[in-house]
């Protein structure tokens, strides 16, 4: 067993070779790819890293946002709790001012119904009173009072201010210088005749004197010229005494009206 | 019965000798090669690799993680020479147990060889990394007696290299030899599956003793630059 110096030289080369191969072959491309990979893994792994900041930084900003809108719901709700309240407080003192008013209302027209149905009581009371009292007055009249009243009534039209006086005598001659003379009876001679003296001394003498007989005066006398007259009459007392009643409920319903609206 | 594959010889011409040596070193060489071709040219660098990229990978992972251990350092320039060392040597004495086939790694012209390129490779490596002059001068550290005492280690480890893969190697030729004529059945194949053990660690121990034996080349300079740059 020898040293074989040419196998020696000639394993050397051969490792030397093999080296060179093996370092072509293996060793360059297998780091070389490893290398790759391993960038790869590094580069991966840092883009999960960026993604995961990414993802973090996102929800942040997410949670950020949502705070801001929980908040600004909050605002919201609070805002429209606000005015649910003060609509509400407003719709019910409307409410209440609508019912207030109604109950004013109802109650005014309470009371001018009431107003009304006194004031048709009073109409009817007085109307009814009026009646009985010319009812009676008619049983009482007769020619003698008529009697009476025209010699009350010349004395009255002797006694006639001349304004009054000069009045009539323009109406008379309107109605071309005729006078109507309404008695409630047929007026007795005697009285006729003084009647025709005393308003010819006192209207003129071409005067033409009209009668008739009137049973609506009740009782008395009345003369009447192109729309002038001058009477004196149960009737016309009557009259005048319904007219002061009228008056007198005019004045009570004006009365009810200013007590309405001042309610 | 051959000892060493240098006995075995298939043709010669003068001093050009053919020998079992040289036929199964080719053999070897041409293996490895056309697997990490066959391998190597459709890599991929997807998740999706292939089985033979695989294995390559966790090789050339772990040659890497080793080189990383001893020397301190980036892998990239001991990978090719300590891989192929480990792989030459590795794949020799697995392939010892195929019938036939004889392992160049038991000869000592191989083995010494390699040791021979280490011995060459350390101041190479040295050189580049620390520069002539600064390499030369470490011969002369700590002092110019040590000198020859450094020149002699440099020399025995060398010896003590080659001699220590051959004798491991062809002992456990002989071994199988002198069994097979003591206990032919079942011993043998015991010792050849030991065999198998023993020859990776030895390509193991040559590769590291290889890398410690460049890193101490390439350490020193490390040492020597840190107190400058203090």
């Amino acid at each position: 067993m020898g040293f074989d110096w040419f196998t020696f030289i000639a394993q050397l080369v051969n490792f030397l070779i093999l080296l060179w191969l093996l370092r072509r072959f293996l060793y360059g491309p297998i780091t070389r790819v490893m290398k790759e990979w391993a960038e790869k893994v590094a580069a991966g792994l840092a883009e999960a890293k960026e993604r995961e900041a990414q993802a973090e930084e996102a929800l942040a900003s997410y949670a950020k946002q949502s705070e801001e809108l929980e908040g600004k719901r909050q605002e919201i709700l609070r805002q429209v709790q606000k005015e649910a309240e003060d609509n509400r407080r407003q719709f019910l003192s409307e409410a209440r001012a609508e019912v207030q008013e109604a109950r004013n209302q109802w109650q005014l027209a309470l009371l001018r119904e009431r107003e009304n149905f006194l004031q048709a009581l009073r109409r009817r009371s007085s109307k009814e009173v009026y009646v009985a009292m010319r009812q009676a007055l008619r049983e009482l009249a007769d020619v003698e009072l008529e009697r009476h009243i025209v010699t009350v009534f010349l004395e009255r039209l002797a006694a006639l201010p001349e304004p009054q006086r000069q009045k009539m005598l323009g109406a008379i001659k309107h109605a071309n210088n005729e006078l109507m003379v309404r008695s409630a009876f047929e007026l007795p001679d005697a009285e006729h005749k003084e009647l025709n003296v005393v308003l010819h001394e006192l209207l003129g003498e071409e005067l033409k004197l009209h009668f008739l007989t009137t049973p609506e005066l009740i009782c008395g006398i009345e003369l009447s010229a192109h729309g002038y007259k001058l009477a004196w009459s149960v009737d016309s007392y009557l009259s005048s005494l319904e007219a002061t009643l009228e008056q007198l409920l005019a004045s009570s319903t004006s009365l009810v009206k200013d007590r309405g609206v001042g309610a | 019965m051959d000892l060493s594959p240098d006995a075995i010889i298939y043709w010669q011409w003068g001093p050009v000798k053919i020998s079992a040596t040289l036929v199964f070193s080719w053999l070897l060489m041409a293996l490895l090669t056309l697997s990490s071709y066959l391998i190597t040219r459709r890599l991929s660098s997807s998740p999706k690799i292939s089985a033979g990229q695989n294995l390559l990978e966790a090789i050339v992972s772990f040659f890497q993680r080793q080189i990383r251990e001893v020397t301190q350092q980036e892998p990239e320039p001991y990978l090719p020479f300590v891989g192929t060392l480990f792989l030459y040597i590795g794949l020799s004495n697995i392939l010892a147990i195929v019938p036939g086939f004889r392992p160049p790694t038991g000869s000592l012209t191989t083995t010494a060889a390699l040791a021979t390129s280490v011995f060459i490779a350390v101041p190479i490596y040295g050189i580049a990394a620390l520069g002539l002059k600064a390499y030369l001068r470490q011969y002369l550290q700590p002092s110019i007696i040590m000198l020859p005492f450094t020149i002699i280690g440099e020399f025995s480890r060398t010896l003590a290299l080659a001699v220590r893969l051959f004798g491991n190697v062809m002992s456990g030729t002989v071994i199988a030899a002198i069994l097979l004529l003591v206990a032919p059945l079942f011993f043998p194949v015991v010792m050849q599956a030991f065999s198998l053990l023993t020859g990776i660690i030895q390509a193991y121990i040559f590769g590291i003793l290889a890398l410690v034996y460049i890193a101490s080349a390439t350490e020193i300079q490390e040492s020597r630059k840190r107190p400058k740059e203090v």
